[in-house]
């Protein structure tokens, strides 16, 4: 995943997350206070309908009070209680009861659908509204017992006079001597109770208010139907537990299968439930509204991020995919190739601090190429001054020995041709002469072997030094010189170096210690070596003449000698030869010596690559 | 057959001291009969091919030995041994390189080129009296050139 991508997915992570967070918890707490809300509201809407009922139930209760104080009331309900039906007054009283006091009572909105007056003794209706309910039985009914000493309203139960559900307000009709006349029993109109029960109260389209009884029917109608009241029975877990006597709220589904949020209210002095539900579906709509909010706003906000997110990693990105791009620019030689914005952030600072690094390395490079071609002049200057120079060697040993063969050669013609002439003096300074043209060529020579060392390829292999020299001992002696020569080799490990040049050092450095020894009666010659950190350490001993140490910087110079020619011949380039090769090796050389008692050369190789 | 045709060795030396040198020790071997002598190179082209001065001789007599130094005025000692053994004439002549350095950058051309022999001239008269005079007992005597 690349940067701008990571970036972004950052960006939606760190604004997203904790607003869906605080979203599930807005929608979460908001469907707690809206149930809180819900169930509060629907227990109030009990309370408030249960005190209607009763206001109701009072209202009717009065009305029937006051119908059964009316004088004429009392007086005919005392005549047909005291008077034989075949009385005139009876019927003259039982019409007027009927016609100007129950009948008038039942009307449309007023509340009952019968009135009639119950005889005190025998339960018989004596009057009534209901023409047909005359001469009914209601001795046993409970209202009549309870009505005979006071108001009373019989929640609502089955007739069975009336073969009907009902609920009747009794009152009892007294006279002036508090004789109980009779009893005005009044059924109450149950359409006028659905009505109070179904006004709505709240702004809820589902909401619905209804009453149950204790055998699990209907006793007003529900909202949402027709012909339920009296008809249906209802046993929800709502209706169930108010009719069990709890007063409280659940979750259930109602007599339609529906989910409701419910209160339930038991009303023991009616035997009814009283039940207010509203549909969950509804409840919930303001909290499912909340959470489309909610959702769309998370969402819109996740748009804004993302391409908030998006823009701003392309802001960082974009001039690192510039820095990258310049990088790869400056990387394949474009050192001009320029990086840096003035943007005052830390890829700006970046794009700087590479723009001089950039600017550096051009610099940098172009000494470099300086460099390069200095040393291109110089090696061009070095090879020219080779090449000169092995001219120059060539010339030294073809035209310095010309004149010098010219010397000997003539000087020899002179000998011969003349020997006569010549007394022995002369002969003696020709031998002179012939010495010295002989001894200028060995010069030559060697001048010439020292400088063909200097620059000769190395031809490194593997040496075994202690083979070589003793060789090296064996061919620089004969039988008769080995005699005086105690020669050892101690140790020699092997080296790698060039053969050819390595046993030049040995016959060097061997031959001086045969040649330095020559005086002594019993010449001692050590070679020894050993292994000092990375180097190994070669030496030759002798118990020669030695040397003082004050001079040992000359030892090893060209043409450098401490000794007369007359004392020990040589030409003073061997050890300059040794140290030469050995230079060239990697190594180093140097001496110990005291006069009289000898010296010891060391020379020095690397250890490294030897097997 | 004249003298002048008559030729047994060919010198070609520019050091006079060096040819002097040379001739005394073939003559000191009873070798020198026939010794010419030529100071560069173009006169050595001249005598052998029989041109210039020497145009009087005959190309079908060759010397016998050729004794040739490489550092030579004019014409080097090289373009001399090329030109006689690209000839078919010349070619088997012997030719022997004799030089005064064992450093010379021109000893493998020189066999390259054909030369039957290379020879560093010591400085010792001795040495060189008998390096010469063996030389020219082997080529002149010892050596049976071609019919």
């Amino acid at each position: 995943m690349n940067l701008r991508s990571r970036i972004t997915l950052l960006f939606v992570l760190l604004a997203v997350v904790p607003v869906i967070i605080v979203g599930f918890l807005a929608v979460y707490t908001g469907r707690q206070s809206i149930e809180q809300v819900e169930i509060n509201h629907l227990v109030s809407t009990n309370l408030m309908k249960s005190s209607e009922l009763t206001r109701w139930i009072a209202g009717n209760q009065q009305r029937i009070e006051e119908l059964a104080q009316r004088p004429l009331m009392v007086q005919n309900s005392a005549t047909l209680a005291t008077k034989e039906t075949i009385d005139p007054a009876y019927d003259s009283a039982r019409l007027s009861l009927e016609w100007d006091h129950l009948k008038p009572r039942v009307k449309p909105s007023s509340g009952f659908t019968e009135v009639s007056v119950i005889g005190p003794d025998s339960g018989i209706i004596l009057a009534s509204s209901d023409d047909r309910q005359e001469g009914k039985y209601y001795a046993n009914q409970r209202f009549y017992i309870e009505g005979k000493t006071h108001t009373y309203t019989q929640g609502v139960f089955y007739s069975l006079p009336l073969q009907q559900t009902t609920m009747i307000v009794s009152t009892p009709i007294i006279d002036r001597q508090n004789n109980l006349v009779a009893v005005l029993a009044g059924r109450l109109e149950l359409r006028d109770l659905s009505m109070i029960m179904s006004t709505q109260s709240g702004l809820r389209q589902t909401e619905k208010t209804y009453l149950v009884n204790k055998s699990n029917f209907f006793v007003t109608e529900p909202r949402s139907g027709e012909g339920y009241a009296l008809k249906k029975t209802v046993r929800t877990n709502g209706v169930i537990a108010g009719l069990s006597g709890i007063d409280g709220v659940g979750f259930y589904e109602d007599y339609r299968n529906i989910p409701v949020i419910g209160a339930y209210k038991w009303l023991p002095e009616y035997n009814m439930c009283l039940i207010t539900e509203v549909d969950q579906a509804e409840a919930y709509d303001r909290i499912n509204a909340m959470t489309v909010t909610v959702v769309s706003i998370v969402t819109l906000l996740a748009l804004i991020v993302v391409a908030a997110g998006f823009f701003l990693a392309r802001t960082i990105t974009r001039p690192l995919a510039l820095l990258v791009e310049g990088s790869a620019e400056i990387g394949r030689g474009h050192l001009d190739q320029r990086v840096g914005t003035d943007a005052r952030d830390e890829i700006g600072e970046l794009s700087r601090a590479f723009d001089r690094m950039a600017m550096e390395l051009k610099e940098t490079t172009v000494s470099l190429d300086e460099l390069e071609r200095r040393i291109h002049e110089r090696t061009a200057q070095l090879e020219a001054a080779n090449r000169e120079l092995e001219a120059f060697s060539y010339s030294v040993s073809h035209d310095l020995r010309a004149p010098l063969r010219a010397i000997d050669g003539y000087t020899r013609i002179l000998l011969d041709d003349y020997e006569p002439l010549l007394d022995a003096e002369g002969k003696r300074i020709c031998s002179v002469i012939s010495g010295s043209a002989h001894k200028m060529s060995d010069l030559i020579d060697d001048l010439l072997a020292f400088s063909r060392l200097g620059r000769a390829a190395l031809n490194p292999s593997k040496i075994d030094m202690e083979a070589l020299a003793k060789t090296v001992y064996e061919e620089l002696t004969t039988a008769q010189s080995r005699k005086r020569i105690n020669f050892k080799i101690d140790s020699a490990p092997p080296a790698m170096g060039d053969p050819a040049l390595l046993r030049q050092v040995w016959v060097n450095l061997i031959s001086n210690a045969i040649k330095f020894s020559q005086h002594q009666k019993r010449a001692v010659i050590r070679v020894h070596a050993e292994n000092i950190e990375n180097e190994i350490v070669y030496s030759v001993k002798d118990n020669g003449v030695g040397f003082d140490m004050q001079y040992t910087n000359k030892l090893f110079g060209v043409f450098q000698r401490l000794h007369s020619v007359k004392e020990f011949e040589g030409n003073g380039v061997g050890l300059a030869l040794v140290q030469r090769v050995i230079n060239r090796h990697g190594g180093r050389v140097w001496a110990e010596g005291e006069v009289g008692k000898g010296a010891t050369f060391y020379f020095t190789l690397p250890r490294q690559g030897v097997i | 057959m004249t003298d002048m045709q008559a030729v047994d060795v060919l010198l070609v030396e520019d050091n006079q001291q060096d040819a002097e040198l040379t001739i005394r020790s073939l003559k000191k071997h009873k070798l020198a009969n026939n010794i010419s002598v030529v100071e560069d190179g173009a006169e050595a082209l001249d005598f052998i091919f029989c041109k210039g001065k020497y145009s009087e001789r005959d190309i079908k007599h060759p010397p016998r030995v050729i004794f040739l130094d490489l550092k030579l005025p004019l014409v080097g000692g090289l373009e001399v041994l090329r030109a006689v053994k690209q000839d078919e004439r010349t070619r088997s002549v012997p030719v022997v390189v004799v030089t005064s350095s064992r450093e010379d950058p021109d000893v493998k051309a020189a066999y390259e080129l054909g030369a039957n022999s290379y020879v560093v001239k010591p400085v010792d008269f001795e040495s060189f009296t008998e390096a010469i005079g063996k030389l020219g007992l082997y080529w002149l005597l010892i050596n049976q050139p071609p019919k």
